[in-house]
């Protein structure tokens, strides 16, 4: 499968059970996708009884379950962890995974969920100095240490962490905003983007990227789409990445993006993805 | 084996790799102990560049690589997640692990760790209000929902929590104090303390569960032993826990224990450990 076009899955955490959850991660790695990533939600928008898996467990049984696939939140919400607990909780999901852990990362945007639960969640930006000090916070800590650190919202006092991941993790930041992109620039190692406005704040990306002195080689862009809407079982089986995936993909990277990838949330999502294979 | 053991493992996490933690669980889940426990630590306490296992990121991993014994933080410092993420993290991984998962929680102990992390430890009394704070905050989640419950701490306003776990984990206090001991018996599912501590404490935890109108047969009772220094180098094979397991095991039911947690700090205590099922 070393031929295989860069097209991942997201995985819906909502309305399905864990070990059905597994199994499609199981499956669409055995067709050749080469990504396995969940959100970071803990009650739906919708129907908020619907059930919803907590993405780190998940995708640390995920680690155990797949062997090929990258594995990441897309992304996780800098409100709901400590940094320093989830620098290591990234740091043995590394080591575990053998490498295959991509740390999605951004400030979130479901006030009613934070309120619900009494989480923090302070205006934007105040999140993204949040988000800004924790990438920097990470990365120190990812050294092993020791790191003192002294950020309005993160503080480290001499702070140890080992073992250190080898190679780190890559951060990539989910921007769907000006303000958000050049976080991604400036801070990343790439961005987690949404196809709403992707075509319109990637030429800032790139420009902000170009102002921090980064190259934009360096980095990894990866595309999701279907987050939000198009939630059809058709969406899916019309999409180009499903009808035409080489054509479709080919189109993407020279938008920029390195690498897309599809929300599935049914069964028979996962059966029209691996269909989809055979036109590959 | 003929019955499995009443006796699980903590595996140690300091000085600790997750391949080798992972191992150590499989070998001792075929062996037949009846779980594997995690510490929740992020730094050694002398040498501080000691390799040191994320927790709940392992317990999750080991969920998918094991099938029958029993999986649990030993225990989860109630200060380093928020208990709503906790509660949420807590019932995806008791369905992810076909309802394995028993939760140790208490207050921590070590203030250096939050210190270099910039995680609040606030006064034990504190600690311990948060503690049995979260521990309703984690029961009125697990029912689904919608709860409103104010909290000096963590309050909840018509916050969701599905999918349910069923049955819900029993939450362990660990507590080697008096004060452990009676906010176990008032709010927990069970206690847990170490050898020098059980005997005891072990009445007042009763008194206390007592007076909360609950009945001792719903709960559950473990000893631990950690063999003097629990970050030093001491050997299992020469405890009795491995020269005489069914001997040691019965004089710890007699003192009212349900389940025993000995602590294997090496591939050799593993080994002990395996043999020591052959005395049972």
């Amino acid at each position: 499968m070393t031929d295989a076009p860069r097209i991942g899955v997201v995985l819906s955490t909502l309305g399905v059970g864990a070990g059905e959850w597994l199994e499609r991660a199981r499956r669409l790695e055995a067709a050749g996708y080469s990504s396995v990533w969940a959100w970071d939600h803990f009650v739906s928008r919708g129907d908020r009884t619907t059930p919803v898996l907590e993405s780190w467990t998940m995708l640390s049984a995920a680690a155990a379950s797949t062997g090929r696939v990258t594995i990441g939140p897309f992304v996780a919400n800098v409100m709901n962890r400590h940094p320093a607990v989830l620098a290591r909780m990234s740091s043995t999901l590394q080591a575990v995974s053998g490498g295959r852990h991509v740390l999605g990362l951004g400030i979130g945007g479901h006030p009613a969920e934070h309120h619900a639960y009494g989480i923090d969640f302070p205006e934007p930006a105040a999140r993204a100095a949040r988000l800004r000090e924790t990438i920097r916070a990470l990365r120190l800590l990812w050294t092993g240490g020791p790191v003192t650190f002294e950020g309005e919202h993160v503080r480290l006092t001499e702070a140890y962490a080992y073992a250190p991941p080898e190679p780190p993790p890559p951060i990539l930041v989910g921007a769907g905003s000006p303000a958000g992109v050049r976080i991604a620039a400036e801070l990343g190692d790439g961005w987690a983007a949404e196809a709403e406005g992707f075509f319109e704040l990637e030429p800032r990306y790139r420009e902000a990227l170009a102002a921090a002195g980064r190259r934009r080689e360096d980095q990894r862009v990866v595309l999701a789409f279907g987050a939000w809407r198009h939630k059809t079982p058709e969406w899916l089986s019309q999409h180009a990445l499903v009808t035409s995936p080489r054509e479709e993909l080919a189109r993407l990277n020279e938008l920029g993006a390195d690498e897309a990838i599809l929300t599935v949330r049914t069964t028979d999502d996962v059966d029209t993805l691996i269909a989809a294979t055979d036109r590959w | 084996m003929a019955d499995a053991l009443p006796i699980g493992v903590s595996i140690r996490t300091i000085r600790s790799e997750p391949g080798w933690w992972l191992e150590s669980a499989r070998r001792l889940e075929a062996a037949g102990y009846a779980g594997v426990w995690a510490w929740d630590h992020f730094i050694g306490q002398q040498d501080r560049t000691v390799p040191v296992v994320e927790g709940w990121t392992i317990l999750s991993i080991a969920a998918a690589e094991t099938s029958r014994v029993t999986i649990g933080p030993f225990v989860v410092n109630v200060m380093n997640r928020h208990p709503a993420v906790l509660a949420r993290m807590a019932s995806t991984l008791q369905i992810a692990s076909g309802g394995r998962l028993i939760l140790g929680v208490g207050i921590g102990g070590h203030p250096a760790e939050h210190a270099a992390y910039g995680i609040d430890f606030p006064e034990p009394r504190e600690r311990a209000a948060r503690l049995e704070e979260a521990i309703q905050v984690i029961k009125a989640l697990w029912t689904g929902g919608p709860v409103t419950r104010p909290s000096p701490f963590y309050p909840l306003e018509d916050a969701h929590a599905f999918p349910v776990p069923t049955p819900p984990p029993p939450i362990i206090v660990g507590g080697e104090k008096p004060a452990g001991a009676r906010l176990a018996g008032r709010v927990a599912d069970g206690w847990s303390a170490f050898e020098d501590n059980f005997e005891q404490n072990l009445p007042i935890y009763l008194e206390a569960l007592e007076a909360s109108g609950r009945r001792r047969e719903h709960q559950r009772v473990y000893v631990g032993w950690e063999g003097g220094d629990w970050l030093g180098d001491e050997d299992i094979a020469e405890s009795p826990w491995c020269l005489d397991p069914r001997a040691t095991w019965e004089r710890w039911r007699d003192a009212g224990a349900d389940g025993a947690i000995v602590l294997a700090r090496s591939t050799a205590d593993i080994d002990a450990l395996v043999s020591a099922t052959d005395r049972w």
